[in-house]
Formats: structure tokens, C-alpha cells, sequence
């Protein structure tokens, strides 16, 4: 069975939680067994930008030990298995270069979401 | 056990959050009332919505008591579901995610709620007829 | 996937998300994919006529769209007050559409 997740909010509670849940959620399945690519819109396209510092928080003296690498989430989710798209019309409209990418990502046009998504069994949006 | 439909329902909001979990709890009742069998995953500030510590107060600005205020409580729609499930023959399975029933301290919840993992996700969306995300905004 | 069912309860007016759903809505339907949005909560706004919203460029295009009774009730919303083409359900459209094993978004 194909399936598809998309991500659509980005960096939401993801200091507290110390990852993207949805991103996670997606891993812990795919490690159960999913087969499963990811789609990123929205606010979530910048998750595939390089160079994201996040350094652990402390409050109230009580340091994180672990900062959130989303970054880092959707890179390790690539793989032969598992493919991640990332709408381009997203990136433009938040003037992010795509040169700036993680190189593993595949684009796809607004236009093209259609035919991607009807080739999928399930498809959930998060 | 076998029903005529099974369909998996992810929920992601704390208690009085937002407003589509009042929606989701409403598709899930019809659901319920058609005979079809519902596996809630709760994930994330969902966990709370069968919280058993969830308690009633009064509205002194409309000048009600907690009796006459009457608050219905997400725990009580949620038993009430798996009660009205029971007598339809059919079941409302509700599974917290484990992980967020302890970073949220919520681990006391209804009788019949059962604690899992992403990974029964997986194998109740696998096993189940369509499944539905009711993501957070 | 052979339906794509849209529920969608935010308001078109304050958030760009509702006219990216309806362009999918509609690129389905283009594509031969049945569509269909159906506006609950805020979503339901956009069933009012009055104002130029994503949906008419998704009902042009053969989606079918369908709001909410309570929600309408809930926001003051006469019958006489829809744009055309919409109709109005509850909630059992969901339903209805799990059990056809529509592909149901909720956004």
C-alpha cells in the first residue's frame, strides 16, 4: 500500500517536544513497517533549508539537553525507500533558494499535486 | 471481532482548545449510531480529552451553580460514546499515545482507554477500512 | 486515491490555506478525481454570498461543495444567504464519505 503524509505547519511546539511530532510520528511508523513518503507545504518547505542552528533552551535554569533538528528529521527520513517532495511554489513564496536545499528532496509544482496525490492509497494531511 | 466498517480517527487537541474536536467527537457519535466501529488514536494534547480528573465548575457570570451549569467534560462524551458503541453492538477503542500520556502527566484516564505506540497506529489504520487525521491547526 | 473529501473549518478570508484546498479540490476534479469541500466550523464563511472566495473557481470546476448546518446555524447563516451550489449537511457527509473510502483531508 502507497502512502503519503503531508506536513503543513512548521516548527509548531517542536522546542518543547525537541522534534517536529508529525515528522516523528512518521518515522516510529515507517519503523514499524509503513511504507511511506512525505510531502512538505506550507510553512513546512523550510525544513529542507541547511544550516537551521537551534541551540538547547534553559529556563528557569533547567537546560534542554536535546534541541529540535527538523532539519535533520526530514534528512533522515530520505532514503531508497522513502521519498520527500516539497511544493516548489511554497519555497518562492517565501523566497527561500533552492539551492539552499537539502539535495534529496524532490520538487513539485502546486499544479502537479493532483496526479502526485491520486497515486497514493492513503494520503493524510497533517 | 468483525463489524460491517471500521474506521481509525487520530485526534490532536488538548480539551477545550479547539473547536474540531467538538466537531470530531460529533462525527464520531454518528459513526457510532451507524454501527460502524471507531479505534481513536490520540496524539499529542488529545490525550487529555479522557483525563479522569476532568471536573465541572460553575459560570458566575451567567449566575449558575455547578449543578445548574451543567458542563458536560470531554471524559463523559467520550464514555458516553463507548457506552452508546456497546449497545449498538458495535466498539469505540481509544488509544493515547504513550509518550504523550507522560510528558502530559495524563496518565489517568476513563476505564477503557488503552495506552500505544505510533506502531499500533500503523496496524489499526492497516487494519481498518479508511482512516481519518484530525491534525491541530 | 478515488475520492478526495475536504473538510475544511477555517475561515478563507483570514487564512491562505482555504484557497489552496479548493485549487486541489478543483485540480482533482480536472484530473477525473471526484472532489468535494465541505466547510465546517469558520470554514463555513465562505458559504455566504457576497464576497469573491476560493470556492468559485472549485465549483467551476465541478467540485461539489457542502457546508455544515450547524455551523451555518451557529454563525447566523440564512439559507437565503448561500452562494449557489452549495448545499447544506451534517457531519454524517463525513461519515458517508469514510464509508465510501474517500480520501478525507481535514484541514
Amino acid at each position: 500500500m502507497k502512502h503519503l503524509n503531508i506536513v503543513s505547519s512548521a516548527y509548531r511546539a517542536t522546542i518543547e517536544e525537541q522534534d517536529d511530532t508529525v515528522v516523528w510520528i512518521s518515522h516510529a511508523m515507517r519503523n514499524a513497517g509503513a511504507g511511506m513518503d512525505m510531502l512538505l507545504r506550507g510553512a513546512a518547505v523550510n525544513y529542507c533549508v541547511r544550516d537551521q542552528k537551534v541551540g538547547p533552551v534553559t529556563i528557569g535554569g533547567r537546560a534542554q539537553k536535546h534541541a529540535p533538528d527538523v532539519h535533520g528529521q526530514v534528512r533522515d527520513f530520505c532514503s531508497d525507500v522513502s521519498k520527500v517532495y516539497v511544493v516548489r511554489e511554497d519555497l518562492d513564496e517565501r523566497a527561500i533558494d533552492h539551492r539552499s536545499l537539502l539535495q534529496e528532496v524532490e520538487f513539485v509544482d502546486r499544479n502537479e499535486l493532483p496526479a502526485l496525490l491520486s497515486g497514493y492509497d492513503q494520503v493524510w494531511h497533517w | 471481532m468483525k463489524y460491517p466498517r471500521t474506521f481509525t480517527i487520530v485526534l490532536m487537541d488538548a480539551p477545550f482548545e479547539a473547536s474540531r474536536t467538538a466537531t470530531a467527537l460529533r462525527v464520531i457519535d454518528a459513526a457510532v449510531r451507524r454501527g460502524f466501529a471507531i479505534n481513536v488514536f490520540a496524539y499529542e494534547g488529545a490525550v487529555l480529552l479522557p483525563f479522569s480528573h476532568q471536573q465541572p465548575h460553575a459560570n458566575l457570570v451567567h449566575g449558575r451553580d455547578a449543578e445548574e451549569e451543567d458542563h458536560p467534560l470531554p471524559r463523559e462524551w467520550i464514555a458516553g460514546l463507548m457506552g452508546l458503541a456497546a449497545k449498538r453492538g458495535t466498539a469505540l477503542h481509544w488509544i493515547n499515545c504513550g509518550l504523550c500520556v507522560d510528558e502530559r502527566g495524563a496518565g489517568e484516564a476513563i476505564d477503557g482507554v488503552q495506552r500505544g505506540t505510533p506502531a499500533d497506529l500503523w496496524k489499526l489504520a492497516s487494519a481498518s477500512d479508511n482512516t481519518l487525521i484530525v491534525a491541530t491547526a | 486515491m478515488q475520492e478526495l473529501y475536504i473538510v475544511e473549518t477555517r475561515d478563507a478570508v483570514d487564512h491562505t490555506e482555504p484557497a489552496r484546498m479548493a485549487e486541489l479540490a478543483a485540480g482533482m476534479s480536472r484530473i477525473g478525481v471526484p472532489a468535494t469541500l465541505f466547510l465546517a466550523e469558520n470554514g463555513a464563511f465562505a458559504a455566504r454570498l457576497g464576497h469573491q472566495c476560493p470556492l468559485d473557481e472549485a465549483l467551476a470546476a465541478g467540485v461539489q461543495v457542502a457546508v455544515d448546518g450547524f455551523a451555518l446555524d451557529e454563525r447566523g447563516i440564512g439559507a437565503d444567504q448561500l452562494r449557489d451550489g452549495i448545499s447544506v449537511e451534517g457531519v454524517e457527509g463525513i461519515v458517508d464519505a469514510l464509508e465510501r473510502g474517500a480520501t478525507v483531508m481535514w484541514r
